[in-house]
């Protein structure tokens, strides 16, 4: 069960049929704490939001889904294997507030650890 | 004296599973949005005459492919192939039988075509085309992976496959088409590869891969991109720029052409092997993705084509990309005759990665130290579109030896699962013909039952931890159900991550 706040925090911008925000440049972390309430991750701690900020960039960089292992990879981020924090990558990339990669990459992304 | 005896060992009783009618009933893939129908010049919905228009593309195809004329009047309902799908063995749904799924539409065919069907409907098994018949045709038609092991057991030599093809086609002509495989031909078309990763995207990823390598073995091996005059185009599947294991292979295809000194490149704008226009079974759409790999050929003017680990890629470059681009004879528009030209005849056109390695290995022009895989007990599944749509090498059955070869060379423990499983006889992974969306999980995990039961026995025998493949949707569709059967996912690899690992790299 999700939250009041939760859920009004999630009212307040736009998803498609797949659960997936439609405009990124309306995330905040607030949205992002509760997508990931009612996907079932978190509290989100520090390796979370690095991972987040990561996904962002990267996206905002180069308009497509990182290769996961890269994130992992990636020693300024710190952060551990993403699968392992948000069980999917197709989670993180909920979380992170991004747009619909569309059917292919949401079949790759949906693999769990 | 008392003689021992001994009892003959148990013999291998095939299981035909229990009959589930209705198992399955109403499990189907989402239906494509208007937007993605109409990207491809199909109708955005479900026409409102779409009775007659069914009937009319069906006459259509039956005037226009006198195979599906033949796979609707030669089946005797002898039942060899009704044992033989994995999506039946899984499920249990004798709608999933090959005979049944294809008497979805044959009933139909019977009753507008035939003419006891037309005047003794009843008696001879024609039934009218309904809504629910065609809703029927959605659900069924897309729990058919296309993968024609049905059709090695038919004494006729039905080719299911294709009469699936021609289901799929005929529903997305009325505007009732599948948005998984819809958007994805969609992204090729706009973007040039099925999981959308534009030209930069590409580059950043190929960047890091060349500091990974070289991080790994301080050597520096390139992963070129779009460089006009290289001598091989590798045209590979997207997801070897983007999932693991894929990428892995990627790495080994790199690294078998530093050490081999030749020039290769990939291509940002023909960056995806894969060619659902097959899936979906449209040859317009299979034409269209086929030949921006023409433009790319010409443009960069290279000598080579070699495609990298994709099943149902390497069935489009091996039995199709002749006639419909000119890699291979038998197109003559100009520009085909142009490429032909333009193309090394010396080598095979289009080549598949494992042709070439293993080509390499026999010449010795590459070395591989097969020590580098001890920690690996590895088995080989035959993807489907490679064992039962193409060929490899000179010889038949080539697709079946040129991979395990490379395998045999590349490492030292290696054991092929029952022989009623692989070769021309492999089943499916369950995934495959573009149902590898999330929609169908449930008919994904049930369809891998005979190749995880096959897998299993290796594991138990000889201790297999290393499942090698040469298919992206097989390594994909792999690693998510894996887990369901109780392995670790990580078990799923390439051949030529094997290769990777093995091969002796010196700067030439």
């Amino acid at each position: 069960m999700i939250n009041k706040q939760t859920s009004s925090v999630l009212k307040s911008v736009a998803f498609d049929e797949d659960d997936l925000i439609i405009d990124p440049r309306q995330w905040t972390e607030d949205i992002a704490i509760a997508i990931a309430e009612k996907e079932g991750i978190g509290p989100l701690g520090p390796a979370h939001w690095n991972a987040i900020h990561a996904i962002r960039d990267y996206y905002f960089r180069l308009h497509a889904p990182p290769p996961m292992s890269k994130i992992c990879r990636d020693e300024t981020t710190q952060a551990p294997c993403v699968q392992e924090l948000f069980h999917t990558c197709l989670t993180a990339w909920k979380v992170s507030g991004l747009p619909n990669p569309g059917e292919e990459a949401k079949s790759y992304l949906s693999a769990t650890r | 004296m008392a003689t021992e005896i001994t009892a003959p060992a148990y013999r291998v009783i095939p299981i035909i599973p229990a009959l589930k009618p209705g198992a399955m009933e109403g499990l189907k893939p989402f239906v494509a949005n208007e937007k993605m129908q109409e990207a491809l010049g199909f109708p955005g919905k479900l026409v409102d005459d779409w009775h007659d228009r069914t009937i009319a593309k069906m006459g259509e195809m039956l005037g226009k492919y006198r195979s599906f004329k033949v796979f609707m009047d030669a089946c005797v309902h002898c039942g060899a192939c009704s044992d033989k799908c994995h999506y039946f063995i899984g499920t249990g749904d004798p709608k999933n039988m090959p005979v049944a799924r294809q008497d979805l539409i044959r009933s139909v065919y019977r009753r507008y075509f035939t003419l006891p069907g037309k005047f003794f409907p009843k008696l001879v098994g024609a039934r009218d085309l309904t809504r629910e018949v065609l809703d029927e045709w959605y659900s069924y038609f897309h729990q058919c992976s296309e993968c024609r092991r049905c059709s090695v057991f038919c004494p006729y030599g039905i080719d299911t496959a294709e009469v699936t093809m021609a289901a799929r086609d005929i529903l997305d002509s009325v505007g009732y088409g599948m948005k998984y495989s819809n958007e994805i031909i969609g992204k090729v078309h706009k973007i040039g590869n099925n999981l959308g990763l534009p030209g930069p995207a590409l580059t950043d990823t190929l960047e890091g891969l060349e500091e990974d390598v070289k991080e790994d073995t301080g050597i520096d091996i390139r992963f070129p991109l779009d460089v006009k005059g290289a001598e091989v185009l590798l045209i590979t599947p997207s997801a070897d720029f983007f999932a693991e294991p894929h990428i892995d292979s990627l790495v080994g295809y790199a690294k078998v052409f530093h050490a081999a000194g030749i020039s290769w490149t990939l291509s940002s704008m023909a960056s995806e092997a894969g060619n659902f226009g097959i899936f979906i079974g449209n040859y317009e759409q299979l034409r269209k993705i086929a030949l921006r790999i023409r433009e790319v050929a010409l443009e960069l003017g290279v000598k080579r084509i070699v495609v990298g680990e994709c099943g149902h890629a390497w069935r489009v470059a091996y039995s199709f990309w002749n006639t419909l681009t000119g890699v291979g004879a038998g197109a003559n528009d100009p520009f085909a005759i142009e490429l032909q030209s333009q193309l090394d005849h010396r080598y095979k056109q289009p080549m598949h990665i494992c042709e070439l390695t293993w080509d390499l290995i026999e010449r010795k022009v590459i070395t591989l130290d097969p020590e580098a895989n001890d920690k690996h007990i590895i088995t080989f599944h035959d993807s489907c579109n490679v064992a039962r749509g193409s060929g490899m090498g000179d010889y038949p059955g080539g697709q079946f030896e040129i991979p395990r070869n490379i395998i045999k060379a590349a490492a030292n423990k290696f054991y092929d699962m029952s022989d009623a499983t692989t070769l021309e006889k492999t089943f499916c992974c369950g995934g495959g013909g573009g149902l590898l969306t999330d929609d169908l999980m449930e008919l994904r995990v049930k369809g891998a039952l005979p190749r995880m039961e096959a897998l299993h026995e290796v594991v138990e025998t000889h201790g297999v931890n290393f499942l090698a493949c040469i298919c992206a949707i097989c390594k994909t569709q792999f690693t998510k159900v894996l887990p369901y059967y109780g392995y670790n996912r990580n078990m799923v690899g390439g051949v030529h991550q094997l290769v990777s690992n093995a091969i002796r790299l010196g700067d030439k």
